[in-house]
């Protein structure tokens, strides 16, 4: 670059930065849906941060009118993780009308969080959402540096005086989904396109694996299957490494389809890239299942889609906010499982709840699995989990329910690990502590969990 | 026998995916030749997948979502044109932006097609424009290489456009014309070659690649309607596949099925106990070779000795 100066580079990069800023800012006003458009912040608030040293948070008195502020690790447009938290934003400011004001700001990376934090604390912000485990140093060193503001971490398991967390969990969900896939599945090979071997996603793994043991199982106890069947059942998982790559994901899918003759497929990726590569091959004539993952998914593969691990997060926002708006805000560690957070109209843990597998939107459950081919005594075996789960009577993590299970299949009693050793013995259930930590399968999976 | 079947599906999955860089390497390769570097791919694929997929939905014609993606992308490539060949600025400067400005454009419009443009009845109609292999008979039952013969249609068009660029850049006038453009502007234009009309050619068809690239990628591979990027990161690889295949389009083709497969191996390998050290290999290597021949590219010294064209990255003025 022999004639090119320094100054020619900067003036160049900075004229094309402007038009291509301008242009974008063009097209982007154009194209954005009148909705998003009315939400840019009107910054009319006066910030008067009369800053109190007080060590320990005070619950604020009950507040007219708030401010809350979304930091997301994705796009709202990813179709699953910051689409469902985003959906969720849009429900509290809907429920609590004009009291609560939010803004949000999407694809965050990790190393930006805490400058995004202040832009939002500066904006006028007293209650703030981070949405990404990688959020959770971050978040905490707000959260000491700024006591009158609220802070919300998702999925961590770190607090502070004025620093709660919350996660709505999808192992239950997922197993319900692993019932479905045992209960339907020809081959006995299945298949999980998976995000990262961190103990969140080993754990939803885990859980689908058992829900397709207990689904094989019931298909074994009918005369459906015999042993050996059992013996030949495959579980492979492929990692991304990625939250969010559409196009690996559909390339992993397909290759176990390919390699394994796999015919279910369940993911951890926050696009329906999965889903469509099961209802590509029903299109060809091939039987392949998946399902929907935190949104719904279910319009990219209508004939593939079964059920789905679905959130509603807004429940969430609703509960925590109330707490704030009531001026009784407080710490806490709310990890909420099927039933949790439902209405309490409805009955004793009747309500959807934040964790659910259907919309009402998706019909009849009954009838749509049942024409998918789901055997009648499976959706009602579903059915009954799900109530159960709900209810908070059963939990699939409980080595008694799987010892008489396990000792056929392995000759050892209790859930038991890939190798083949006891990892929960009957009489044992598997607590909070082991299942945010697990970093071992069950077995019937194919390969172990990745190291580092 | 199953595994041969196996290799089979293996190498459609490296073709196919490996047509995606090949089509925006090639329109790159045309533009470099020509003397200018084109940093927007990336965004312009993301503009050509948005366009291709909300033209081929509405009109439930992939080939008019090809079309109209290569149109766009090539319209916006103008930009660039201008700004480089015209207006003489920093070729690197104005791709950059380009880029920022086609990943906007791209998201958006995506985004708002979703949420606005398109019901759930739409969405049902991606499935069915996603193109289906086409298997030449007797040749695409072949063991192993069959795979060659089973692609879809617009991966063996991708093969018969890269023989085009070939022929068009080594054994026609034209070709000659650009190449020496690249090579030495002041001379070409002495000899009477139009320059600015040739830069202005290349670089606008090569970016109406790009453009096809992205609605490829959409049409034949990933078919996703979300207000989120698609191309994550492959549009810098095929910029730097325009290094590794020399500025040549027929060794783009070898370039571009190995990054191809590249990419299929890495989940095709994982979970087998012998390749198990390599996998963490796999994931990185299209990225970190894609930052080893861009640093390549900017070191002047090292791109004359691989042979990239003389005048590449400077601007012609006629004095």
């Amino acid at each position: 670059m022999g004639e090119v100066t320094r100054r020619d580079f900067l003036k160049g990069l900075i004229g094309g930065l402007v038009v291509g800023a301008a242009l974008g800012l063009g097209g982007g006003y154009a194209a954005a849906p009148k909705g998003v458009v009315t939400e840019t912040v009107t910054r009319t608030e006066t910030v008067t941060e009369t800053v109190t040293a007080s060590p320990s948070p005070s619950p604020p008195p009950p507040a007219k009118k708030i401010k809350a502020g979304f930091i997301y690790v994705g796009p709202i447009g990813d179709y699953g993780w910051t689409y469902a938290h985003n959906s969720g934003r849009l429900y509290v400011e809907k429920q609590f009308g004009g009291t609560v004001e939010t803004v949000y700001i999407e694809s965050v990376p990790e190393a930006e969080a805490l400058p995004k934090i202040e832009s939002l604390i500066a904006e006028g912000c007293k209650v703030i959402f981070t949405t990404s485990f990688g959020f959770m140093d971050p978040t905490l060193e707000a959260a000491k540096k700024y006591p009158d503001v609220w802070f919300w971490h998702c999925s961590g398991y770190k607090r502070w005086d004025n620093m709660g967390t919350y996660f709505a969990e999808l192992y239950q969900p997922y197993y319900l989904c692993g019932l479905v896939a045992g209960a339907i599945s020809q081959t006995l090979k299945f298949g999980y396109v998976a995000a990262y071997p961190i103990p969140e996603v080993v754990r939803h793994i885990n859980s689908w694996v058992l829900g397709i043991w207990e689904g094989l199982w019931r298909r074994y106890k009918r005369g459906d299957l015999s042993l050996d069947d059992l013996k030949k059942v495959e579980v492979h998982v492929k990692w991304l490494y990625s939250w969010y790559d559409p196009p690996a994901a559909t390339d992993a899918a397909r290759s176990m389809v390919e390699m394994y003759d796999a015919d279910v497929l369940a993911f951890t990726e926050d696009s329906p890239a999965t889903l469509q590569v099961a209802e590509e091959y029903q299109k060809a004539g091939k039987k392949v299942w998946s399902y929907s993952h935190y949104s719904n998914m279910r319009d990219y593969g209508p004939t593939a889609h079964l059920i789905g691990q679905l959130v509603d997060w807004g429940l969430m926002y609703e509960y925590i906010l109330a707490y704030y708006l009531a001026g009784v805000a407080r710490s806490m560690d709310l990890w909420w499982l099927m039933g949790d957070g439902g209405d309490i109209r409805e009955g004793w843990r009747k309500g959807k709840g934040a964790a659910f597998i259907w919309l009402d939107e998706w019909g009849d459950l009954k009838a749509e699995l049942a024409a998918k081919g789901v055997p009648d005594w499976a959706i009602d075996l579903l059915l009954k989990r799900e109530t159960l789960m709900k209810e908070r009577y059963w939990d699939p993590w409980s080595g008694s329910f799987w010892a008489p299970i396990f000792k056929e299949l392995t000759g050892k009693e209790g859930i038991v690990d890939r190798e083949g050793n006891v990892r929960i013995k009957p009489g044992e259930v598997a607590d909070h502590d082991l299942l945010w930590s697990i970093d071992w399968f069950v077995w019937g999976l194919a390969e172990p969990v990745p190291k580092g | 026998m199953v595994e041969l079947t196996m290799i089979n599906q293996f190498l459609i999955g490296a073709l196919t995916v490996g047509t995606i860089y090949l089509i925006a390497t090639l329109g790159e390769v045309l533009a470099e030749r020509s003397g200018i570097v084109n940093l927007g791919l990336e965004g312009l694929m993301e503009v050509g997948a948005t366009v291709g997929i909300i033209v081929a939905i509405f009109t439930e014609n992939p080939w008019l979502g090809f079309l109209t993606a290569f149109i766009t992308a090539a319209i916006i490539s103008v930009i660039h044109a201008f700004a480089c060949i015209t207006l003489k600025l920093n070729q690197f400067a104005s791709g950059l932006a380009l880029y920022i400005f086609g990943l906007g454009i791209g998201i958006t419009f995506r985004g708002y097609a979703r949420d606005v443009m398109l019901g759930p009845k739409e969405l049902m109609k991606i499935p069915k424009i996603r193109l289906y292999p086409v298997k030449i008979p007797l040749l695409g039952d072949l063991p192993v290489i069959g795979a060659l013969f089973s692609l879809n249609v617009m991966a063996y068009f991708a093969v018969i456009l890269s023989i085009v660029f070939w022929f068009i850049l080594f054994r026609t006038r034209i070709g000659l014309d650009i190449r020496s453009v690249g090579e030495n502007p002041a001379a070409a234009d002495a000899a009477g070659i139009n320059v600015f009309r040739l830069r202005y050619i290349a670089v606008i068809i090569g970016g109406g690649m790009a453009g096809l690239s992205g609605a490829y990628l959409m049409l034949a591979h990933t078919p996703q309607i979300m207000g989120a990027p698609i191309i994550l990161g492959r549009g810098w690889i095929a910029i730097a596949l325009v290094i590794f295949s020399f500025w040549n389009p027929l060794r783009a083709l070898l370039g571009a099925y190995l990054f191809g497969g590249l990419e299929i191996a890495y989940f095709w390998l994982q979970g087998i106990e012998i390749f198990k050290g390599v996998i963490p290999l796999l994931k990185a290597v299209p990225h970190v070779s894609a930052i080893i021949l861009l640093t390549i590219m900017s070191i002047e010294a090292l791109r004359r000795r691989i042979g990239a064209p003389e005048a590449l990255g400077k601007p012609y003025s006629r004095e």
